[in-house]
């Protein structure tokens, strides 16, 4: 599905390498964790991958089901089947989240050679994920994010993710500001939508969300490398010990 | 081929006229011959060459609009027939063409609200001189479109709002024109409410002067606009707000968006009276700027001789920001669906007040329309 071999990338108004050299393999129907401390570069991965602005990428490749993605911009990205769930998912005062929802799902249907759909067709599918998620509908006739409190916010995110089905879904400290039962919810919504064809990336602090959604293999990110790899485990003895035991020998 | 300049220049008291008419003509006449048009000195023309504008622009159209349909609570009269004396102002101070709106006026229209009128009185055209009374808890909603207007105008609105009476005033210019120039005064009694909403696009100078004045307290005014300034298009947008009366409140919400090498000046003056207490204001000033090229000036002001007041203003001049852009294009979209999205996002805030829903639509299909336009520049 996505592969990353040995991509290096610089903030672009500070020229400072974040990404130093990363490899990851995510094969179809996997989920993968990248824990790390704050700094080491777990943010401008997803941002790098989705091809957000004020990064440059100077080395190494990216691969989306064999095709190469560098080059392509943040739409052509998202048609070809990524999902990026902010860790701050911005605010559009003015448009409308239903009309958003199905602007870029038309998008997507277009893009595979599929008719749009007109609101009424749309609603349909809107209701069911709304369903799914335990989510209110008044979220659908406001403005996009516009208000929204962090862990509505969150939610939208994964409605969003929801109604466009993407193949590999990046989740992006999207458990940062939410409680228990939100936590619970997102991480169910993520569990219903995962399945042999998907792949998910969670990028996470804690290890707390990994309680709820399974991860099939963990990373650890640090100064933009990925510096071990292990199983569910492995999450575990850092949320004990921290990151101090695996970054010292290697500075050592 | 007479130029604006000569055209404006060419005034006298209409001896025809009605007698409260010529009164007003002539005090019009002693303030334009004293006054002239304003230099660039003049701190409220300092970035217009008006003089010269005036010289290439093609003449003015005196429009002869008829009178909106009669309905209950409604009396429309030709402005000739009507007494105006005490609604119908000379002109307002630093703004010269309200004067010679005064001296050029053959006719108009008169509104009067006696009631509480149902229908929204449309113009599809607007009057040069429209005056409204508004009679003590009236009310009535007023709807003036120009649509693909083509010549100069030079049109004045004056409008009373009596004791607990209630007004709606939307006004939405586009089209190709030379120039348009547009006052509007309020005068507010107790408890009055007046909401006011402006859509402008099209012409190469647009000057817009609103001067509001609260009379008595409780009164409210709500003051909004939105101005697509593209080409080489200018848009001068000049409120004064005089609260002479304590505990009235003022919100106005102006916002740009510029593209081109579009000029646009806001100028926002809240002058708060000795002894009027307990004013609120509320003043704001957006721009958002399409092209490098653009140019947004911007000078909120207050000037407050009161002590118990509450007064905000604020100004924001800034682009399209890269974060949103990129948030909307990873959801699929492109590059020019993204900004328009924005962009439209950005200028709908100031139409989603409009209570009538045929109208709302009718302005939100207009601004879809010119923001399309716009990113795809």
């Amino acid at each position: 599905m996505l592969e990353i071999n040995n991509l290096q990338a610089v903030l672009e108004d500070e020229e400072k390498e974040i990404l130093k050299g990363l490899s990851l393999s995510v094969g179809k129907g996997e989920v993968h964790a990248i824990m790390g401390p704050n700094g080491s570069g777990k943010s401008t991965l997803s941002k790098v991958v989705t091809g957000a602005p004020g990064f440059e990428v100077t080395g190494g490749s990216v691969t989306l089901n064999g095709k190469d993605i560098l080059d392509l911009e943040p739409d052509e990205r998202a048609l070809e089947g990524i999902f990026l769930a902010f860790q701050y998912p911005v605010e559009i005062p003015g448009v409308n989240n239903a009309s958003f929802l199905r602007m870029a799902y038309n998008a997507k249907r277009k893009y595979q050679g599929k008719e749009e759909v007109d609101p009424i067709e749309f609603e349909d599918l809107l209701q069911e994920k709304l369903e799914l998620l335990q989510m209110d509908e008044s979220f659908l006739d406001r403005s996009v994010n516009h208000g929204f409190s962090g862990g509505e916010k969150k939610r939208n995110e994964i409605l969003q993710m929801a109604i466009l089905d993407p193949d590999l879904v990046i989740l992006d400290e999207t458990d940062s500001g939410l409680d228990i039962d939100a936590l619970r919810e997102v991480a169910s919504a993520v569990n219903h939508f995962k399945n042999e064809n998907k792949s998910v990336i969670l990028i996470t602090h804690y290890q707390r969300l990994l309680n709820y959604i399974q991860p099939d293999v963990v990373h650890v990110l640090s100064d933009g490398k990925l510096i071990k790899t292990g199983d569910k485990n492995l999450a575990l003895e850092l949320e004990e010990k921290g990151y101090d035991w695996l970054v010292e020998p290697v500075k050592g | 081929m007479t130029t604006l300049l000569e055209q404006l220049q060419n005034v006298s008291v209409d001896a025809t006229a009605p007698q409260w008419l010529q009164d007003k003509q002539s005090e019009a006449l002693a303030h334009f011959q004293s006054e002239g048009f304003p230099k660039q000195d003049n701190e409220a023309w300092k970035y217009l060459d008006i003089e010269s504008i005036l010289s290439s622009a093609t003449s003015l159209k005196v429009s002869e609009s008829s009178l909106p349909q009669a309905q209950e609570g409604l009396v429309a009269t030709p402005l000739v027939d009507a007494d105006a004396t005490t609604s119908f102002s000379t002109g307002i101070d630093q703004t010269v063409f309200s004067f010679l709106n005064t001296l050029h006026c053959k006719d108009g229209v008169h509104l009067q609200v006696t009631g509480a009128v149902k229908d929204v009185i449309r113009f599809e055209e607007s009057p040069s001189r429209l005056v409204v009374v508004v009679e003590e808890n009236a009310s009535a909603e007023l709807y003036l479109t120009d649509v693909n207007q083509t010549a100069s105008s030079n049109t004045m609105i004056d409008v009373t709002l009596k004791a607990g009476s209630k007004l709606s005033v939307i006004r939405a210019a586009h089209g190709n024109t030379n120039v348009r120039f547009s006052s509007f005064k309020a005068d507010l009694y107790k408890e009055a409410q007046l909401t006011t909403n402006l859509l402008v696009q099209g012409a190469e100078l647009n000057r817009y002067d609103t001067q509001v004045n609260f009379h008595e307290e409780g009164a409210d005014a709500q003051l909004r606009g939105i101005g697509l300034i593209s080409g080489n298009s200018t848009y001068y947008n000049h409120l004064l707000i005089n609260h002479f009366s304590a505990g009235c409140t003022c919100k106005q919400e102006f916002k740009n968006i510029l593209t081109d090498t579009a000029v646009t000046e806001f100028s926002g003056v809240v002058y708060v009276h000795k002894d009027s207490h307990e004013t609120d204001s509320q003043q704001h000033n957006s721009n958002l700027l399409l092209s490098d090229s653009a140019r947004a000036l911007s000078r909120p002001q207050l000037i407050i001789d009161a002590d118990d007041v509450e007064c905000a203003h604020g100004s924001t001049i800034g682009q399209l920001n890269p974060e949103e852009i990129f948030y909307i294009k990873s959801r699929g979209l492109n590059e020019k669906e993204a900004k328009s999205l924005l962009t439209y996002g950005f200028a709908k805030e100031t139409i989603d007040f409009i209570e009538n829903k045929e109208i709302h639509n009718e302005l939100e299909g207009l601004l879809k329309q010119e923001v399309a336009r716009y990113a795809n520049t």
